[in-house]
């Protein structure tokens, strides 16, 4: 007979669970127990949970997934670093197969400390406890999944009022390894009173690796008055799976803005979940799919306007070609309390053939009564006035094609704040269109 | 130049064009008048290229090839050009990535090497100083929140880059108040040439106060009814169309 899924991550955690960090402290130790015990309660989420209508979920859940324990098979030092040094970063953290490998770059700043979770696990428990804690009330099977098995992750706090202009870098690499390996990594992001940092997050694979699961969960603080942009990639695989949560607590007179570039895997899905914590704090989430094949990308994000005078904005975009599909669920939520909100949201999608598939809900449920809130979307395909505007200038159809389409996906590329990441992704971007080389001498 | 013999076209169920003859030289600028619903734009966008017009009968003869044989981006590297009635605005793609990339697909139609940044830039700004335009506007999304002014200044800066053999201008004065007229005008006289022709469609002589035609036609009914100098567009102003219809 077949294992069940909640048999079979017993058996793993068993077996793996001393080469786990965290073993010898107890309160750790016990929070990854309880997430599997909490797995096994709600077990994985249904097909008709309204979260999960338009996902695939077979793929994940048929699968038993395992968790390699020995170590990163060989990496070519020379590959990663080239990969690393494509950013002009402050830092560069490596992980490979969701193991620390190395930290590159300024490795002596006091504005902050950045370490690999399992380091500090094993050191210093305490400085993370509250944070984990506070995570204890994981919402789905995925993410308790992740509590019980994480190996590793980052640990990034960033001092009160320091300012870092270069980005900082978390690099996550998977190589080689066997079918149907899952990866569960932790980040903790704690931005200190008035800081202010920019990350750049970005998961990539080195070979094909059929079937490997990518299963992160971050926390990212923003204490009062700090300012942080992040920017995640996912760049990985096209047989891949990827899974993130990010839950974001924003306080008083804190701004974040956050760029997320799904481009790669079989299939993605971003949670993100931002709550509003102190008055006077602003969030701004953007985001660009890019899928093809058959390949599909998720975006869900719920922000929780909890206290008065806070402003969401929020952009996703989409571009579907050959049978891709995509889902944007993006959900406001404006409490009682939180007069004076200030809330915008918007999704689009651009489909590029016939057999393409978007689902796009913009929700708001307001529960005030002096807001400012408005949500829209919409789906389309490219304007043939547009492209006949185009080709009758001489321009072939194909560059005029890829301009439209690089055209429709500029506005995220434009909200980016730091212009060298924005140079870095106007050239990944422009590096996926079917006319590039054109395109890109084009646009520089 | 550019010889029409006969053409017939019909959109969906409906004939526009009824066998309409037309021959232009080089060096001629050519005046089409009509009511609306006469056929002029019809005309402009058939010469373009735009899909969902349907030539039925008839031949239009460019520079001695078929014209209706090439697709819109060959005409236009031939040195076809229309100045569009209702410039479409496209965001996110900025002036100078069209400007550059449709000069750069002429010159490599006709041998010619791409420009470099440099020789490009100086190019472009002697021509944005014709039509009067800020550089700023070249890295502003094509159209994106012009006004209709600026939309038809864009056109001629356009048609300034390109240096058409042929320019088919849809109604360019329509919408424009004195000083935009001016200014548009002003640009499109400064490109007369001996060797370029001009096809002027509009439904006011007015612009032809700041253009001088050679000859002028008037359409009706998709068919050229009467041809004749300039003299014919003021007979036209004073009188009305229904005057030659009848």
């Amino acid at each position: 007979m077949k294992t069940t899924p909640t048999e079979h991550y017993h058996q793993q955690f068993t077996v793996v669970r001393s080469e786990l960090p965290g073993l010898s402290t107890p309160w750790f130790d016990q929070l990854r127990k309880d997430a599997l015990n909490r797995f096994s309660e709600k077990g994985f989420p249904q097909r008709k949970a309204e979260d999960w209508k338009y996902t695939n979920l077979s793929v994940l859940t048929d699968h038993n997934y395992v968790t390699k324990t020995d170590q990163i098979g060989k990496i070519n030092d020379g590959e990663i670093n080239s990969i690393a040094g494509e950013i002009d970063a402050e830092i560069s953290l490596v992980l490979i197969n969701g193991r620390f490998s190395k930290l590159l770059g300024n490795l002596t700043s006091e504005n902050f400390r950045l370490e690999n979770l399992a380091t500090l696990v094993s050191r210093e428990p305490e400085t993370i406890r509250e944070y984990l804690a506070e995570s204890a009330e994981t919402l789905t099977a995925f993410e308790s999944l992740n509590t019980a098995f994480m190996a590793d992750g980052v640990y990034l706090h960033v001092n009160r009022d320091a300012k870092i202009s270069k980005p900082i870098q978390i690099l996550h690499v998977t190589t080689s390894q066997d079918d149907h390996v899952h990866y569960n990594t932790r980040n903790l992001f704690i931005f200190g009173e008035n800081s202010e940092v920019r990350i750049i997050e970005r998961f990539l694979s080195l070979d094909s690796i059929p079937g490997y699961l990518n299963n992160t969960v971050s926390q990212v603080i923003l204490k009062d008055g700090a300012k942080a942009e992040y920017i995640k990639l996912q760049d990985e695989d096209p047989q891949s799976f990827h899974l993130s949560v990010h839950r974001v607590h924003l306080n008083r007179d804190s701004r974040f803005s956050a760029h997320s570039f799904s481009l790669g895997g079989l299939l993605s899905r971003n949670d993100v979940r931002v709550d509003f914590l102190g008055e006077n704090a602003s969030c701004n989430l953007n985001g660009l799919f890019l899928v093809d094949g058959e390949r599909q990308a998720d975006n869900y994000t719920t922000t929780e306007h909890r206290v008065p005078r806070c402003q969401s904005s929020e952009q996703y975009k989409g571009i579907l070609n050959d049978q891709g599909k995509g889902v944007f669920r993006g959900k406001i939520k404006v409490h009682q309390d939180a007069q004076k909100s200030d809330a915008r949201l918007n999704n689009s999608n651009l489909l590029l053939s016939e057999k393409a598939e978007v689902d796009t809900m913009p929700q708001l449920e307001i529960y005030a009564d002096d807001v400012k809130c408005s949500h829209g979307s919409g789906s389309g395909q490219l304007d043939t006035e547009q492209l006949f505007y185009l080709t009758s200038r001489g321009i072939d159809h194909a560059v005029a094609h890829a301009l439209l389409v690089f055209g429709f996906a500029s506005s995220v590329l434009e909200r980016i704040e730091s212009e060298s990441l924005k140079g870095f992704f106007k050239n990944l971007l422009i590096s996926r269109l079917s006319a590039n080389r054109e395109i890109k001498e084009l646009v520089q | 130049m550019l010889k029409i013999n006969n053409l017939k076209v019909s959109v969906g169920d409906q004939q526009i064009l009824n066998g309409l003859d037309l021959k232009v030289n080089p060096g001629e600028v050519h005046a089409i008048m009509g009511p609306n619903g006469s056929g002029k734009s019809t005309l402009a966008n058939v010469l373009a290229g735009r899909d969902n017009y349907t030539v039925t009968e008839g031949s239009v003869q460019y520079l001695g090839k078929d014209l209706l044989e090439m697709a819109p981006e060959v005409r236009s590297r031939e040195g076809l050009f229309m100045a569009f009635q209702y410039p479409v605005e496209i965001p996110g793609v900025s002036n100078i990535y069209l400007l550059k990339s449709a000069l750069n697909a002429k010159r490599k139609h006709q041998g010619l090497d791409e420009l470099d940044a440099v020789d490009f830039l100086s190019l472009v700004k002697e021509k944005l100083d014709l039509v009067q335009m800020d550089r700023s506007f070249l890295n502003r999304p094509v159209n994106e929140g012009f006004s209709g002014g600026e939309k038809k200044r864009n056109e001629i800066l356009q048609m300034a880059v390109l240096e058409p053999k042929l320019s088919i201008l849809d109604e360019t004065d329509s919408g424009l108040d004195i000083d935009a007229l001016q200014i548009v005008t002003q640009g499109i006289n400064t490109l007369k040439s001996e060797t370029r022709s001009i096809i002027l469609v509009t439904h006011y002589q007015r612009i032809l106060d700041y253009i001088t035609p050679d000859f002028v036609h008037v359409l009706a009914d998709g068919k050229i009814v009467k041809s004749g100098d300039r003299s014919l567009a003021y007979e036209v102003d004073e009188k009305g169309y229904g005057w030659i219809k009848n």
